[in-house]
């Protein structure tokens, strides 16, 4: 079963095109969850972080529509990070140079608990997989019946096992299988579709 | 429990293939029978699927990352998604619902920044000679603007570029390509542009008329489920006639689909629209850079797989069009453009009578013709189609509709609009723009781009009637000006693409060339002796060239738009009149200037009268003023008002003291200098006339207007005597030779032809 070609074309690729306005609208359903989430992990508030997640994303599209980055310098992934977390330390700074002053010391102890550099790659790293995992089940759901997709489901992310969900459903651990690895799979050829290469 | 014997382990290709979905039966049996006990396999199918670990590992459900739904991040992303989510639109979207207030989407800033201030109360700015009103939408990298034209007391709809891409190649190169190929194309079902306009020479814009209506796509939407037979025969009719018009110029349209269908309110006339992603067929190929062009659901299969194209592929998309009004759903489907693109490829479309059975057999073999997957078994041209469709809206219709849901996905309920719209409005919201832009505003009706009313005539002519002695083809782009040189031996064209073009007048063969301006050349004239030829062009430049040996003579730059051009009868001075409605007149020699005030707006034509004392000048503000020139004076000796449109042409009468004007209004009038009235009125022309020239003893008079004919009109009488039909394309200028034995006619389709004159 051969793919059409447009789906080779990834969504960086895509949203070079301003006439593209569906590729421009996955890429924010997917990209904007993560700064955003990531914002609020480091201590921003949720008006502050909703902020950031909007001046990432303009930095980002860039003043033409088109894509302000260059792959010769590392993956998408890499580089939209780095530009998230330098906007959020640059207005946590801010925030601490402010909050100094107020002698507020709840809120300064709180803008002092920053985690480690090392572990803001991993946990970038991993809200970033998250998403666009969840982004990409989002968008193949309905192409699979109920039952496919609940032994997916219940299997892979609520993490039954094949027997429990198989009596369940009504389907044998073997069907269970069957079902699950064919969403698997469809799953990869959609997280494909808007990788970073 | 009984024990399971464990049979062999498949082979990794007998997995991959069960997991494709590739398999018979009965294997499929028997490998999920072996995965029922078999754990390594289990493990292998799942590494199989998942290509290694990593997958499963950020598992998780979508409820756990997504923010709260009292979160700021909302608005937050919807505000992100309209300022930068380009939408990929049809022309137009102005919505006039009962809330006109609603409309105006935000006045962007940058907007104004590119606009010229003001100067009317109630408008946001200027745009050359138009006062814009309001942003009206935007498609895909253009704004369109509603404007009015004073000059011509109408409105009209601009066409502009995003000034943000400005800079943007690719964005001008389409916006130009857009531009192009749609002005190539003249038919009454497709919507035509008037002109293209520089705005500060640097930002292209078009100008066309704004009418009011719907796309088909708002009507389906309305309806929400088949069209009336009769309707689905009119409108596929007319849409392929349009479709022909554009194959005829070698344009593919490549985004065939309800929203690109414009039906005119009124009239109900349909109009193909939106131009931006056509391309000539050799072309076609950029496919492969990956970009998504068009909407995946009424796409070819050829285009979906990004193979290059031909114009049979618009067929493919209209054959989608003509089933989406059949059945009130397109005929492949899907919850993401990749599986609907899978279904163009390789699936089957339901039949149509099975979802409408009022729909006749005939209409259902056209569409199942139209959708064969390979484009040598679909009907070969958009003309046969409308032709055979054309045969269907004589026979009676009747049978009540029984409405089926469709049922080819699972959950669907009521039909397309069911559980999934969601997904529909996420599908059809990005290729649909249009749908976006009426969720956003909540309004109906919009207003469109389109031309005026056009008398119905399909682009190929009948072939009774007079044809042309000779066509002079260079093929370069619209011709604005022609005239005869004195002698009659040569005819000079005035081409869009700054050349001139020389060909004899008998024999028809290219004799010279001139690369006259560095921007269209609106006119020409030669000097009365034939020595000298003027040009005149949008780059401001007057050149005055040699005739022997075709090189410059000289030149002058006038800083401005020159739109008309006439020499004096005995050379000596030569008249210009400018967009900004200035009229010169420049000693030949010195290059002194007698300046006059001139008209209000564009001037479109000057003539000086046989004895060289008066100068008549015609404009865009509807008037007819004559000059008397005298002493390095020019003195205003009368006005002739009457006219309803801008005056694109003026005449000297050769023997008596009357001028002649053609106007916009599809009029020609006779102005008696004496008596200071009008004389007579020569109707008869369905559209603007251009241009107008007597006779050598103005015994006749001939006109060439945008409907694309030539005429001969009696002068004394008024009477049309004849009709020169060839051109398809405005007729922009013409001329009577010397010896008033043949007249030559100039269009925009890029020919001039020479037609015999009887006496």
């Amino acid at each position: 079963m051969q793919a059409p070609p447009l789906t080779r074309a990834s969504l960086l690729v895509r949203i070079q095109d301003p006439h593209d306005a569906e590729a421009w609208r996955q890429f924010f359903d997917l990209y904007a969850p993560v700064v955003y989430g990531f914002a609020r992990k480091r201590g921003l508030q949720d008006a502050d972080a909703a902020d950031l997640m909007q001046d990432v994303l303009r930095s980002v599209a860039g003043a033409a529509g088109r894509l302000n980055y260059d792959p010769a310098k590392g993956t998408f992934r890499g580089w939209l990070f780095t530009v998230t977390r330098n906007k959020i330390y640059n207005l946590l700074d801010k925030q601490r140079r402010q909050t100094r002053g107020s002698g507020d010391s709840g809120a300064h102890r709180q803008l002092n608990e920053v985690p480690a550099p090392e572990d803001d790659q991993k946990d970038w790293d991993r809200d970033y997989e998250r998403r666009r995992f969840a982004w990409a089940a989002d968008r193949i759901r309905d192409e699979f019946q109920e039952n496919t997709w609940q032994a997916f489901w219940l299997t892979a992310v609520d993490g039954q096992s094949a027997k429990d969900a198989g009596s369940k459903l009504k389907m044998t651990p073997g069907a269970i299988y069957v079902a699950k690895s064919r969403v698997i799979a469809r799953l990869r050829e959609e997280i494909e579709t808007m990788s970073d290469n | 429990m009984a024990a399971q014997i464990c049979t062999q382990c498949p082979p990794t290709g007998d997995l991959k293939r069960l997991i494709d979905g590739d398999i018979a039966d009965g294997d499929q049996s028997r490998l999920t029978a072996h995965l029922d006990v078999c754990e390594s396999c289990q493990k292998k199918i799942e590494d199989i699927a998942a290509g290694g670990p990593g997958l499963l590992a950020c598992a998780c459900s979508t409820e756990n990352v997504r923010p709260e739904r009292t979160s700021a991040y909302w608005p937050a992303v919807r505000e992100l998604e309209r300022e930068l989510v380009k939408v990929s639109n049809g022309p137009l979207a102005v919505t006039r619902g009962q809330d006109e207030a609603e409309i105006t989407t935000a006045i962007d800033e940058d907007v104004l920044k590119f606009l010229d201030p003001p100067e009317e109360p109630g408008t946001i700015g200027k745009l050359g000679r138009f006062h814009v009103v309001e942003l009206v939408g935007k498609g895909g990298m253009g704004l369109v603007l509603r404007a009015l034209d004073v000059c011509l007391q109408r409105q009209v709809a601009l066409k502009v570029l995003d000034p943000q891409y400005a800079k943007n190649d690719l964005a001008r190169n389409r916006f130009i390509r857009e531009a192009r190929a749609a002005a190539s194309i003249s038919h009454e079902n497709v919507v035509a542009v008037h002109h293209v306009e520089k705005h500060r020479d640097e930002f292209p814009y078009l100008v066309m008329r704004l009418i009011t209506g719907q796309s088909l796509q708002d009507l389906l939407d309305e309806k929400n489920g088949p069209l009336e037979v009769s309707e689905i025969v009119r409108i596929g009719q007319q849409t392929a006639a349009g479709l022909a018009a554009a194959h005829e110029q070698t344009l593919i349209h490549r985004d065939i689909k309800p929203a690109n269908i414009l039906l005119e309110s009124g009239t109900g006339k349909v109009l193909l629209t939106d131009f931006g992603l056509a391309r000539a067929t050799e072309d076609a190929k950029l496919t492969q850079t990956g970009f998504v062009a068009g909407t995946p659901l009424y796409m070819s299969p050829e285009q979906a797989r990004g193979d290059t194209l031909d114009h049979r592929s618009d067929l493919f998309s209209l054959g989608s069009v003509l089933y989406a009004m059949s059945t009130g759903s397109p005929p492949f489907q899907g919850s993401s453009a990749f599986v609907v693109l899978r279904a163009v490829t390789e699936g089957r479309h339901k039949p149509v009578r099975e979802i409408n059975p009022k729909v006749p057999v005939e209409l259902a073999s056209i569409i199942d013709h139209l959708l064969a997957k390979k484009p040598e078994e679909r009907i070969q041209s958009a003309a046969e189609v409308a032709e055979r469709l054309s045969h269907l809206s004589t026979t009676p219709l009747g049978m009540p509709v029984v409405r089926r849901s469709t049922n080819g996905l699972p959950r669907l309920s009521r039909g397309w609009w069911g559980r999934n719209a969601r997904w529909v409005a996420i599908t059809l919201l990005a290729f649909n723009g249009l749908l976006l832009l009426s969720e956003l505003t909540k309004l109906t009706a919009w207003t469109v781009i389109g031309q005026r009313q056009r008398n119905p005539q399909v682009v190929t002519l009948a072939d009774e009637g007079q044809k042309p002695l000779l066509t002079l083809d260079a093929g370069t782009g619209p011709i604005w000006s022609v005239a005869y040189s004195p002698d009659g031996e040569t005819v000079a064209t005035a081409i869009d693409d700054g050349s001139v073009r020389l060909w004899n007048a008998h024999t028809g063969q290219l004799r010279g060339r001139i690369t006259a301006h560095q921007s269209p050349v609106w006119n020409l004239a030669y000097n009365h002796d034939g020595s000298l030829l003027a040009t005149a062009g949008d780059d401001g430049l007057v050149m005055l060239w040699d005739t022997k040996s075709n090189r410059e003579h000289d030149r002058h730059d006038l800083k401005t738009p020159i739109r008309s051009l006439a020499f004096s009868p005995d050379g000596k001075h030569l008249a210009t009149g400018t967009r900004s409605g200035e009229v010169r007149v420049w000693d030949i020699n010195t290059w002194k200037p007698i300046t006059t005030t001139g008209h209000t707006g564009v001037v479109m034509s000057l003539a000086f009268s046989p004895d060289g004392k008066l100068l008549a000048s015609g404009g865009g503000d509807m008037m007819v003023n004559i000059w008397e020139i005298q002493d390095g004076e020019a003195r205003e000796r009368a006005k002739f008002a009457g006219h309803k449109g801008g005056v694109y042409a003026v005449a000297f009468h050769p023997e008596e003291n009357k001028v002649a004007s053609g106007s916009w209004d599809r009029t020609i009038r006779l102005w008696d200098l004496d008596t200071g009235m009008e004389a007579r009125r020569y109707e008869g022309h369905k559209e603007d006339i251009w241009s107008v020239t007597f006779c050598s003893r103005g015994l006749f008079l001939a006109s060439g207007s945008e409907d694309r004919s030539a005429k001969i009109w009696d002068t004394s009488t008024g009477k049309e005597l004849r009709t020169l039909k060839g051109h398809v394309g405005t007729i922009y200028s013409i001329d009577i030779s010397p010896d008033s034995k043949t007249i030559v006619t100039g269009s925009r389709d890029g020919t001039a032809k020479i037609w015999k004159l009887k006496d």
